[in-house]
Parts: structure tokens; sequence; C-alpha cells
């Protein structure tokens, strides 16, 4: 313990004249001034060369964003300024969003990396500024006479390495856009920023390496095909030593009436395996006539957060095998961004898919005319449709031990619209369902911090800080009705919110829709059920019933 | 008798928090305005309302310490221990508390002997020790996560190799 405080006037003295920490950084300067500055925590690792090379992109080679010289090409200036160009030709919507946005502020607080960090830098609107910044200077009249006054500046290597900690800072979850009164999407302005840091070879290789797998073996983890039908296998034989029910997925088969495309998170990865397992009792419980794909191998479409034509190319394999197997329609498993690409890329990309039948539910007969162009059918609304009809044979109290809440998948709300249908589910297979606070769900709902390919480990501190507007309306949840259990619809979700939860909300653990009804469903012949898909004991069900408690 | 500085943290309770607060939401954003300073609600800006929420807790409980207390100090440190700057900034928040009390007492009059700011001093600087092991904890986690991550990734391929 000190025995000789200091007297006020010195300490008075000292605040006032010495450099302190308690004095803040850079105060009153403008974002244009503030330097970037990579540290551990805030940056992805750089791709590989070789999967540079497998892709094709510009200038493979070993660099870290750490590097002071980040060995960019002789020249990449000419050609990031071309592709500019040549995008800017292409897609209105680029040219649009570059030239209208009035600087409002609508969406400044509405991202969730802002809110987790307070960086101006991650005000959408700024955001787009740092691209924007250079349109003007290399392509509007203002910008070239006026420079800095209209807020024009030169791409400089300063810019780039802006353009890759920031662009990698938005997850195109697309919640500054509900907000937008001219509709800017900020998730097109981030998908031209990435392709065109491509063009200058500065990729990440968590966003790389899944595309280039996924061109090798169909999926983003590599895995061959026999290991894919084993691994699917072995989840058939723990649904049989769990409930006694054997289920018998078939692999390629031709013929079958669906192919069902899931996201390999779903077949490899904790805790995305037990919706797997779920999605394989329903087929089995309703007698579905489906086929796995082990060249579709894979929902997810990790071009979409790189390049377009890399997109293309990866989706394409869904029409291609659902034309070579010759089945009727295409049913999707719970995923994010594979029903962004699905409903808003695939039928003009790859399509019009005109050897498929308008998807009609071989169970119920109901005929999903959303999907008459697609082709292809979400499984929380070929589930609520078959729940609705009464096919299913469901008792929620096996999912008693669970008190559940919502997480809406951005891609999902936002990208498709979709925000009923998995909610009516998840009502009917559990008794404890609590929402989130408005304004954090539906349209408006909170990302989880790691979408558009962020959820690697080294950046676990980028994607806490994005997760901690959801994990706060967790919190909320939790406290108020004891919440231990966050359903999503998304794969990336599944793999993301666990850490997530684990950090800002120890206790609440993360499950799949088509896990809880895995957990409710009455199958034929089961042994009595005591636990459920993870091996976690289910409520006593011989004990009084309880009663449902819906927070509408 | 209890110690005067402790006293008049009880009594400018709303005044010191809004001082505090501010002065450390200023570290959030680079820019002298921000709307993480401005922003009241709840769940539109989560780091404003959960650090006033700790840090009021820390002034309530600054004397009988106890669960609260440490409670607020691990709300707060889960915070700040995934930020981008650097741990002494960090910590640098419960020092922050002496200044603004020094200031409180020059502004309002209140005499205190060496004994009470010797064992305010000391009250501090126990508490920044306490909150250094919580943050501490937090970064150890962050990593403990990244391990957890990779093996549920490929949680099926590793049970299959017997991993």
């Amino acid at each position: 313990m000190t025995t000789n405080p200091p007297k006020l006037a010195e300490l008075q003295l000292e605040y006032e004249q010495e450099p302190s920490l308690l004095k803040g950084d850079s105060p009153g300067k403008e974002w244009l001034d503030i330097p970037v500055e990579f540290r551990d925590g805030n940056w992805c690792h750089a791709a590989k060369p070789n999967v540079i090379e497998d892709l094709g992109f510009n200038n493979p080679r070993k660099w870290s964003p750490e590097d002071e010289d980040w060995q960019l090409e002789e020249g990449w200036q000419k050609k990031v300024k071309n592709g500019m160009k040549e995008r800017l030709d292409k897609f209105r919507s680029f040219k649009l969003f570059m030239d209208i946005c009035v600087r409002c502020g609508a969406c400044a607080d509405k991202c969730h990396f802002f809110l987790g960090s307070g960086d101006p830098k991650n005000m959408p609107v700024v955001r787009q500024e740092l691209m924007r910044s250079v349109y003007r200077h290399e392509f509007t009249w203002s910008g070239k006479i006026f420079k800095g006054l209209v807020g024009a500046r030169p791409l400089s290597e300063e810019v780039l390495k802006e353009w890759f900690m920031y662009f990698h800072q938005c997850t195109e979850c697309r919640r500054c856009s509900v907000y937008c009164p001219f509709g800017i999407d900020t998730a097109e302005v981030t998908l031209m920023g990435r392709e065109l840091l491509n063009l200058a070879g500065t990729n990440i290789n968590w966003i790389s390496e899944p595309a280039s797998n996924c061109n090798r073996t169909g999926n983003h983890l590599g895995i061959e095909p026999h290991t894919y039908k084993n691994v699917v296998e072995s989840l058939a034989e723990d649904i049989e030593d769990q409930t006694g029910v054997t289920v018998n997925p078939s692999f390629n088969r031709k013929g079958a009436e669906i192919l069902f495309i899931t996201p390999s998170g779903d077949v490899f990865g904790d805790p995305g395996i037990y919706t797997m397992m779920g999605y394989m009792m329903l087929f089995e419980h309703i007698g579905l006539d489906y086929t796995l794909s082990t060249y579709a191998s894979e929902g997810g479409n990790f071009g979409l957060f790189s390049s377009n034509q890399s997109m293309k190319k990866i989706n394409a394999k869904m029409f291609h095998e659902a034309e070579r197997l010759g089945v009727k329609w295409i049913l999707g498993g719970e995923c994010g961004h594979m029903w962004r690409v699905v409903h808003q890329y695939m039928d003009t990309m790859n399509g019009p898919a005109d050897f498929l039948e308008e998807p009609v539910s071989p169970i119920t007969g109901t005929k999903f005319r959303n999907a008459t162009s697609t082709k292809m059918v979400h499984i929380a609304e070929f589930t609520a449709d078959l729940i609705h009809q009464g096919k299913l044979k469901l008792d929620p109290r096996r999912n008693d031990h669970l008190k559940t809440t919502f997480h809406d998948s951005c891609n999902i709300a936002r990208g498709m619209g979709m925000m009923e249908e998995p909610r009516y589910v998840l009502r009917n297979v559990c008794n404890n369902f609590n929402e989130m606070p408005d304004h954090t769900i539906r349209e408006e709902t909170f990302c989880c911090g790691s979408g558009s390919g962020l959820n690697t480990d080294e950046y676990m501190d980028v994607r806490m800080r994005g997760g901690f507007p959801r994990a706060s309306a967790v919190k909320h949840v939790k406290e108020k009705y004891d919440v231990n259990a966050l359903v999503a619809i998304c794969a990336i979700d599944r793999a993301s919110l666990p850490p997530l939860m684990n950090y800002w909300n120890p206790g609440v653990s993360v499950y799949g829709l088509h896990e809880l009804v895995g957990n409710a469903l009455v199958m034929e012949g089961e042994d009595e059920r005591t636990e459920d898909l993870r091996e976690d004991e289910m409520e006593d069900l011989d004990s009084e019933s309880t009663s449902r408690e819906y927070d509408e | 008798m209890s110690n005067t500085l402790n006293i008049l943290i009880t009594k400018n309770q709303d005044q010191i928090l809004e001082k505090w607060l501010s002065l450390r939401l200023s570290f959030f954003s680079k820019q002298k305005q921000s709307l993480i300073m401005t922003q009241k609600d709840q769940f539109q800006n989560p780091i404003r309302h959960q650090l006033q929420e700790g840090l009021k807790d820390i002034l309530e409980n600054f004397e009988k310490k106890g669960e609260k207390f440490k409670e607020a100090l691990e709300q707060i440190c889960r915070i700040l221990a995934i930020q981008d700057f650097p741990p002494s900034k960090a910590m640098a928040l419960f020092y922050e508390l002496k200044e603004i009390v020094r200031e409180f007492t020059k502004k309002t009059g209140v005499g205190f002997n060496a004994k009470d700011w010797v064992e305010f001093n000391s009250a501090i600087e126990t508490m920044t020790l306490e909150a250094f092991d919580c943050y501490s904890a937090h970064r150890e986690k962050i990593y403990q996560l990244k391990v957890d991550e990779s093996k549920n990734k490929a949680f099926m391929l590793l049970k299959k190799a017997g991993i």
C-alpha cells in the first residue's frame, strides 16, 4: 500500500501535461487520416499460393496482411482500376450504389461490426466510402478536378490495405440495406470490393480454399465421395443406436424423386450433424423417395464471397446433378448463403432448369409455387407444410429440456423473406419458445458476426465483436426466460454461434431446427426415447405433461 | 468511520457514472462524436448499455464488493478483451475512476485525509488487478474457442479416425 500519496496539484499537472493512456487515441482526427493497423485477431490468413493457382486468381505468393510489403504485382493499380471500370459498365447496381448515396446516416448504427467496435469505418456508409472515394477520383469529373474537396483519393497501397480490412469486416448480411432509403445494398458493394481485392492478389484463405476444394471434390472441406458416404452412413448408425429405427439414405441414385442438398457442415461438423440426423429421421418417417449426391455434396457456396464467376461455377453442380440423376425437383437443407445464391442468382446464372418439374410435395400434394422457377424448396417450408397437413407424429415434450429462442439467419430472413415457416415448425416441436426483442429479429435480425466466409478461428476477436449485438439480445432472453437453446437454420450459424454463446452467454447451446424435429418425431418401431440426438437427458415424459408456453 | 471518498462516490454516483462512461466510450470511437456515445437503446448499442450497467454496479458496490461487483468486472472485461486496443488501455478504465473522483473532490470541496486517499488508491489497485484476472481469463477463452472450433468443424472425420 502506498504511504506517500501525491498531492492533488501534482496529479493535476501530470494529467494535463503528460501523454496518458487515459486520454484516448487520435482525438478529433478524420477517418481518412487514421491508418489501418493489423494485429493478431483482426485479420484473416492470406490465401495459399496453390489455392490461388487452382482458382486462377492473380499473383499467387506467400504473404501475410501483417507484412510491411504485401508483394503486390507491378501495375496492380491498373488492374484494379480496369476491373472497377468493367464492373461499373457491367453491373448497373454497382454504378448506382457508387453514385446515389446521400450520406443521410440511416445505416450508420445498423452494422453489427460497428456496434461491437465503435470503429467509424464499420459504419456501412463509411465502409462504402472507402471505395467511393476511389471511384470519384478515377471515374468522375468532380473527383478528378476537386480531388480531396469532394472526398476523392487515389488508389494507394494504404487504401488497398484499408479495403482488405474493412471489406472483410462486412458479413454481407444486409441489415443496413433494410434502413437505406435508396435501397443501397452494401453486400453488393462488399462483393465488388472483394472481387477487386482478388485482382490485386489479396484474398483470404478461409474463402479461397473452400471454393477451390468445391471445384475439386464438390464440398468445402475437400471430402471425397467415399468418405462422404461413409460419414452419412455412420450418422445413420447413430440414429439406429439411439432410436432403434433404421434409416437408409441413398447416394447418387438415378430415378429418385427428390435430390436433397445440404451444407457439408451438417455432415461433418458438430453440432450440424444432429441436424443431419433430424433430416434423415424425417425423411424416413414420411417415406420420402430422395437421394443424396456425393458430387453436389455441398449446399454452401463460398464462391459468393469471392467472385461472381466462382459462385456461378460452384452453384452449377446443383442443376447438373439434378439433371444427371433425373430427379423431379431439389430439396435444400438448412443453410444461409446457399439460399441467397439459390433464391437470388441461381435461376439467371445457371437456369432455366426446364428439365425439372414444379415442386410438389409427394406427401401432401402441396405445390410450392414460390419455387416454380428454381425448382428448389427450403426444408423449413417443406416441413411446415407437413405439420400443417398433419402428416407428422410429434411429441414436443421431448424437447422440454430446452427453452428455445430463434435466430433468424440473415440470408433466409432478409435474403428470401422467410420468417414464419421456421417459427411454425419450432412451435410445433417444442413447448418453450420465446422471441428475442423486436428490432433484433426477422428482417432486422443481427448477424452471427461470422458470415460471408469469415468464420475462421484466427479472426475470433473480430467475430466476437461482430456477434456482440446478437449475443446481447440472447442475454436478454436468457435472463428473462431462462433460455438455454438458440435455434438457427444456417450451417454457418451452427458453426459460429457456439463459440459466440460460449464467450458471451455460457450455458446457451446452439441447435438446428431439424435437430429438434428429430427429437420430437415419434417414429414407427422406435425404442423408448430418454435422450435427445446429442445424448442429453430428456425430461421424464411420464411426469405431468407441461403446457405449451408461446410468446407470440 | 467510512472513507470520505467512498461517501463521495455514493453521493455523486450518477454524475461520476456519466463522466466515467463517456470517458471510456471515447476509446471505442476514434472520432469526437460517435453513435456509440449517443445511441441509448439497449439492443441497438450493447457496448454502451452493458458498460453502463457494469460501471453502475461497480460504483454501487465499490465498498462492500461481493458477487455483483465481481460480475460487473466480468461483464466489462468481456467487452474490453476483444477490442482493438491493447491490454494497457483496456485496464486504464479502472484508473480513470481515480482521476474522476479527484476532480469531484476539487469541484465539491470535499476534504479528505491522507489515509482516505491511500485506502482509496489501494482499492482501485486491487480492483484493477482483479479486473486483469478477468481480462486474461477472457483472452484465454478466445484461444480455447479457436481450438474447440477447429476440432468441431471436422468432428465426424476426427471421430471416424478415432482421434
